[in-house]
């Protein structure tokens, strides 16, 4: 009779009929299961092993089993297979073999009972799930292991207060100001990037301003971003808007690239300089058509929360400070950025084909997030935040 | 315990993702490497056929488990093992290969269970290799990729990122957090 492995020896296990991929799945799993230490033998190890795992769809299929059944009667026997023979003599595992299910059986083999979820995967079969070891600990009440000398006193992490959410900023209607996103600088910019033609904007002295290129989304800068951003600020900026030729960008002039789409953005928010656009209405529900590329953009205050926000459903600028707890400033300065690259939605009668689309009727609801959850990724951001 | 202490990352061979979750983890990672005996060898020297996986620990008892699948699609019958549980996929694009929108329909479909229950973002690397697609046409690729797919986020992140920038990794893992609840991070 096999002895039973105690939880502190290592288990052998023997794989037939598997390929190294297949081989190195389970040494994956293996590795990845704390609660023992199960290790898979090499082919050539003559190591007696504990349990043997056979993939019983290859060409031998269950010859092999019916085999080493004979040869080590002794021997614990798991199969794997895509359709598990429901007599099987022996334990078998449907594939795509799971971790809920490999270790349950196992651990059944090797204390000698039945294995249950036989065969287990998506026929329904009840088992154990299988986790790694993870616990949220109470938000007020951290649990600390008792010390003894070989678990010396760890520092007692401070007790985190209670969340606390930040207050909605006030938002009265009769406070917002508004700018007009079609005149100045951004204007000109937003006909550059409608008409796709290469252009370069110039100022009064017919000094060379901006070099743009919208078909490569490039742009060349000749001034710095405080020239820019006082530009961006002016309604009525003396600026022109023409043609490119090969003498505008004169050698060996400073000049500074950037993304077309980039100066766009940043245009938009500089413009904006905590005013709402005079398309949107404070009200009236905008959308986002896809995330900004936040990558490769100048990262605006709450930009990642507001873009998730904006793309999962349409809300108006109103409910998006009250429910995000966003400040109005910051908010409209991502508006403006995102309508500067043409990634907003909102109904207008001069643009019916921007539309608020409503959501597929057969869309997944977005359930309500639990206060421990909330609590759990609050954590996790911060701590990523801080990487 | 909770179940759905892990992110995923997947996507193509040498896309990066072994780089992206050693930028996030908090040991080394393991990565279990058998030779790939196939043309896989001739796009990067050194291929996984296995999983990855890394730690990102918040406290002394809590984890946030990082998987990565292994990158050829043959080994897709592996990937079920990963998908019960979790907070999100994160899927990388390489735009350098061939057919970048095919690697799109692939991976979304291969994962299309997960993605009803918890959301996806999708980075998008070496485009400063190849620039074409940019984000917006994979953007644009979305609809009809995705066209018999329930998702829990339909318009979901779309990043150029570089795995060996912990930044844009780090504003992945971000927008995933965002993407389950836009509220968390206003706390004071």
């Amino acid at each position: 009779m096999t002895k039973n492995p105690s939880n502190n020896d290592s288990i052998l296990v023997r794989s037939i009929g598997m390929d190294a991929r297949k081989e190195a799945v389970f040494r994956m799993a293996f590795k990845m299961f704390t609660r023992r230490h199960y290790q898979l033998l090499d082919a050539g190890d003559t190591q007696a092993s504990a349990v043997t795992i056979i993939d019983v769809d290859g060409a031998e299929g269950m010859t092999i089993a019916h085999r080493l059944h004979s040869e080590q009667p002794e021997q614990r026997i798991l199969l794997t297979s895509v359709s598990p023979q429901p007599d099987s003599m022996f334990p078998v595992l449907q594939k795509p073999v799971r971790m809920e299910t490999l270790f349950p059986a196992l651990e059944s083999l090797l204390n000698g009972g039945p294995v249950t979820g036989k065969p287990a995967g998506r026929s329904g079969a009840t088992v154990m799930p299988i986790r790694p070891e993870v616990t949220i600990p109470a938000l007020s009440t951290p649990v600390a292991p008792s010390p003894t000398a070989a678990n010396p006193p760890v520092p007692k992490p401070v007790a985190a207060p209670a969340a606390t959410r930040r207050p909605a900023p006030l938002l009265r209607s009769e406070e917002i100001r508004h700018f007009n996103p079609q005149a100045g600088l951004l204007g000109l910019l937003q006909i550059i990037r409608r008409d796709q033609s290469s252009a370069i904007i110039v100022n009064d002295r017919q000094q060379v301003i901006l070099r743009l290129d919208p078909m490569a989304d490039q742009a060349i800068l000749l001034v710095d971003d405080e020239h820019l951003k006082s530009l961006a600020r002016e309604e009525h900026p003396r600026l022109q808007m023409r043609a490119p030729n090969d003498t505008d960008v004169p050698a060996p002039a400073a000049t500074r690239h950037l993304t077309l789409q980039s100066l766009l953005w940043q245009m938009g928010a500089w413009t904006a300089n905590g005013r709402l656009s005079q398309q949107l209405q404070i009200n009236a529900p905008v959308q986002l058509k896809q995330w900004p590329n936040l990558t490769r953009l100048t990262m605006l205050p709450d930009a990642l929360r507001l873009a998730a926000f904006l793309a999962r459903s349409p809300a108006s600028p109103a409910l998006t400070v009250k429910m995000l707890r966003v400040e109005p400033y910051d908010l409209f300065n991502f508006l403006a950025a995102a309508d500067s690259l043409g990634l907003l939605r909102y109904n207008t009668a001069e643009n019916p084909d921007n539309r608020i689309q409503p959501a597929a009727p057969d869309a997944p609801t977005v359930a309500e997030i639990p206060a421990a959850k909330r609590s759990f990724l609050g954590r996790l951001l911060t701590r990523i935040s801080g990487l | 315990m909770r179940e759905d202490n892990k992110i995923i990352f997947t996507g193509p061979v040498g896309v990066g993702k072994t780089t992206a979750i050693s930028a996030l983890s908090d040991i080394p990672i393991i990565s279990t490497d058998a030779q790939a005996s196939d043309m896989t060898l001739n796009r990067k020297g050194h291929t996984t056929v296995a999983m990855d996986y890394g730690v990102l620990k918040l406290d002394v008892n809590t984890k946030i488990h990082l998987y990565g699948t292994p990158g050829q699609e043959r080994f897709d019958f592996m990937w079920d093992i990963l998908t019960t549980g979790g907070l999100g996929l994160i899927l990388m694009l390489d735009n350098t290969r061939p057919n970048p929108k095919k690697d799109l329909h692939f991976f979304l479909h291969a994962f299309k269970d997960f993605i009803v229950d918890v959301p996806v973002v999708i980075g998008v690397s070496k485009t400063d290799v190849q620039t074409q697609p940019q984000i917006a046409d994979y953007a644009s690729m979305l609809p009809e990729v995705t066209a018999d797919l329930r998702m829990l986020n339909p318009i979901p992140p779309i990043f150029e990122v570089d795995g060996r920038n912990k930044e844009d990794v780090k504003n992945l893992v971000m927008a995933l957090l965002y993407c389950i609840d836009p509220g968390i991070g206003d706390q004071l």
